[in-house]
């Protein structure tokens, strides 16, 4: 009867594997531990919560900010809105916009009527930390779903 | 309940698996060693999790890509989905074909045969001489299992902190499945030329699969993402694992587990939930199956298996179309190395491209019919802008700008004493690498194939526009996921296993058990002698 010996160098790659193996675990794990987040979103859940009910059921509607398109911050403030207003898309506002209702998105306190009129909006709503929600001036008047108020 | 997407995927995915795969592998015994396998025509436990490997991005696929069909045909509904899944498993139970000869299917006669016999001409191993596997192979199980928990683990906990990923998951591929799963006419937001500011021209099928996932469990729950990358991550491991136990040895398998995984990329970009991990997984599927179909007698099935994984590549991310052609160049490359066979193995050719085109051509429906044109890959901003293809291509700075985010990139994937490359040539050395595998098919179909892929790789970053060292920063470590795991599969393929060095020992036995042998040879001679 016959059995089978390994040589060492083969035991020895086991063991090497073994310790590479042990290293990159203990590594990645310590990585993930020590990781912070850079993108807050529960931040933006809750910021939007509000203006998020009123126009679930549109489609796309048009989006503000004083930060413009190409300025720096502008897309880190735009995506992670958008992806809390979603499914709703936001278009930023210009000819052709979609949609009565514009979501003002501000990252300093402003006159927020005075920029809804600049671009011929009129305030529905204002929420804290810098969310407003326009409407179209040339558009009648309608509260926008869920909004049992009057609007002004 | 909000698993219930995953799950329906893996069913959905496992009888087209199934069909396409089983039998298919090496067999030393006509029964399988799993209890039931036999049952259905599965001929080894490797070839069970390759199967179950597969089932989860073929179903994904086949779920996504038909609601999003619906939607497009005006049907908003989930179920119809989970219908059309269910009738492409009845096509593939009725397309199945024999599974495999009465003795198993070994991998044919032009196969790699398996080391269960090895070769490696030694005065301690005659040739011919079956070693049983690798005693310690529990160890290697071991690591492989610490390796894939530890990674899981460190996603989880990435996960945990960013549950939303990264920027491309909720500015692309997770957001564009917010707007499918939306439901009534939400699901144009995806594709709508308003929707500029990210990329309404990439390639639906992970939005779509994670927007009927979202359908189902509602767009509230943070989870479809999260389950889809951690069973992407573990068909992937499965994938390269069982291969390598089919074609050569479970200790290789095991052994490549922690290897593959080591890459930091491999929990960061999974943790990301962006779409590279997926494309990583077609990209592999391919090329195994590939690989499978140089080695294998019953070819066909594999070509087709290959053809549909290759189309799923283009319908993942932009990168899937080099993809896609590469696998068609490795096949075409398969049909002319065997000219005396060419009659013969047009068929494979066929198939192939039979099993790739409907994907090709609705992919092709899909730029046409939804999608803006292709993005601005070859448009220039910043320094390279106007310049032409070939001035890129004879711009000897931009090869010395690719290697230097190249050597950057290699050199960030892992610690030193733990680094993936380190992985590798550690086990060259040790094992060394095997000149029969060298020599078969389906190394060199593995070795072409990668080849190949790095070739389109460097000549699209040489054509980037833009300063190439701020693109590739930004994404090199993501395509990493692309070839990594052909590179560790090719890698183990090639080498010597560890039962290749085993040298066969003559044990004493006790009195007993030679007392006992004696008494058995006695008997027979008694028999014998009434015979």
């Amino acid at each position: 009867m016959s059995e089978f010996k390994y040589p060492v160098r083969v035991y020895l790659l086991v063991a090497a594997f073994g310790f590479m193996t042990v290293v990159f675990a203990t590594i990645r794990l310590g990585e993930s531990n020590a990781y912070v987040d850079p993108y807050p979103f529960r931040t933006q859940f809750a910021r939007l919560s509000g203006v998020k009910a009123l126009v679930r059921d549109e489609r796309a509607i048009g989006y503000l900010s004083n930060l413009k398109p190409g300025e720096r911050g502008f897309t880190q403030l735009y995506f992670p809105t958008q992806y809390v207003m979603a499914p709703t898309l936001l278009v930023p506002l210009g000819p052709g916009t979609p949609s009565n209702y514009v979501l003002g998105n501000f990252t300093r306190q402003q006159d927020y009527t005075a920029i809804g009129v600049e671009n011929g909006l009129a305030v529905v709503r204002e929420f804290p930390m810098g969310v407003v929600l326009y409407r179209r001036r040339d558009t009648p008047a309608a509260p926008a779903r869920g909004d049992e108020s009057k609007t002004p | 309940m909000d698993l219930l997407p995953i799950i329906l995927a893996i069913l959905t995915g496992l009888v087209p698996a199934w069909s396409l795969l089983r039998g298919v592998s090496l067999a030393t015994q006509q029964k399988s060693s799993v209890h039931g396998l036999a049952s259905l025509e599965i001929a080894s436990t490797a070839e069970a999790l390759l199967i179950c490997s597969l089932a989860f991005p073929l179903g994904a696929s086949i779920l996504g890509l038909s609601y999003f069909g619906s939607l497009a045909a005006g049907l908003d509904t989930p179920i119809l989905a989970i219908a059309v899944a269910v009738l492409s498993g009845g096509i593939a139970w009725l397309f199945r074909g024999r599974a495999s000869a009465s003795t198993g299917d070994v991998l044919g006669q032009n196969a790699e045969p398996a080391d269960r016999v090895d070769h490696r001409q030694s005065a301690e191993t005659p040739v011919g001489r079956a070693v049983p596997p690798f005693p310690s192979n529990w160890i290697l199980g071991t690591l492989a299992g610490v390796s894939i928990l530890a990674v899981l683990a460190a996603i989880w906990g990435l996960i945990a902190k960013s549950p939303y990923g990264a920027w491309d998951s909720w500015a692309i591929w997770s957001l564009r499945g917010k707007f499918i799963g939306g439901g009534g006419e939400y699901w144009r937001n995806a594709i709508d030329p308003d929707f500029r500011l990210s990329h309404p021209e990439y390639p639906i099928m992970l939005s779509s699969f994670l927007g009927w996932a979202w359908r189902i469990v509602g767009l509230d729950s943070a989870l479809p993402p999260q389950a889809t990358a951690f069973a992407y991550l573990i068909s992937l491991a499965g994938m390269v694992g069982g291969t390598l136990a089919m074609l050569r040895r479970a200790s290789l398998a095991l052994l490549a587990i922690p290897a593959l995984l080591s890459p930091v990329v491999m929990v960061t970009v999974p943790a990301s939930l962006y779409a590279d991990l997926p494309m990583g997984v077609y990209a592999t599927g391919t090329a195994i199956l590939l690989v499978l179909a140089a080695s294998a007698n019953r070819k066909l099935r594999l070509f087709v298996a290959a053809g549909i994984f290759a189309s799923l590549c283009i319908w993942t991310k932009e990168e899937g179309l080099l993809h896609m052609l590469v696998a068609a160049l490795v096949v075409l490359a398969i049909w002319l190395a065997k000219r005396n066979e060419w009659n013969a193995q047009w068929r494979n050719v066929l198939a192939f491209a039979m099993a790739a085109a409907p994907g090709a051509l609705a992919f092709w429906w899909f730029r046409v019919a939804f999608a803006l044109p292709a993005g601005t890959r070859f448009a220039g901003r910043g320094g390279s802008a106007g310049t032409s293809i070939f001035s890129r291509a004879f711009d000897l700075s931009r090869y010395g700008e690719i290697g230097a985010q190249l050597w950057e990139t290699t050199a960030t994937l892992g610690p030193l004493l733990a680094h993936p490359l380190v992985f590798l040539l550690i086990a060259i050395a040790v094992l060394g690498v095997s000149r029969r595998a060298l020599r078969g098919q389906a190394f060199l179909v593995g070795v072409l194939l990668l080849g190949l892929l790095w070739a389109g790789y460097l000549g699209s970053f040489v054509m980037l526009g833009g300063r190439i060292s701020a693109v590739l920063s930004a994404s090199l470590h993501r395509l990493v996921l692309h070839t990594w795991p052909i590179l560790v599969f090719v890698v183990f393929l090639g080498l010597e296993s560890p039962e290749s060095w085993a040298v066969p020992v003559q044990v004493r036995t006790s009195r007993k058990e030679r007392k006992m042998a004696g008494d058995d040879r006695g008997v027979r001679a008694s028999r014998k002698g009434k015979g």
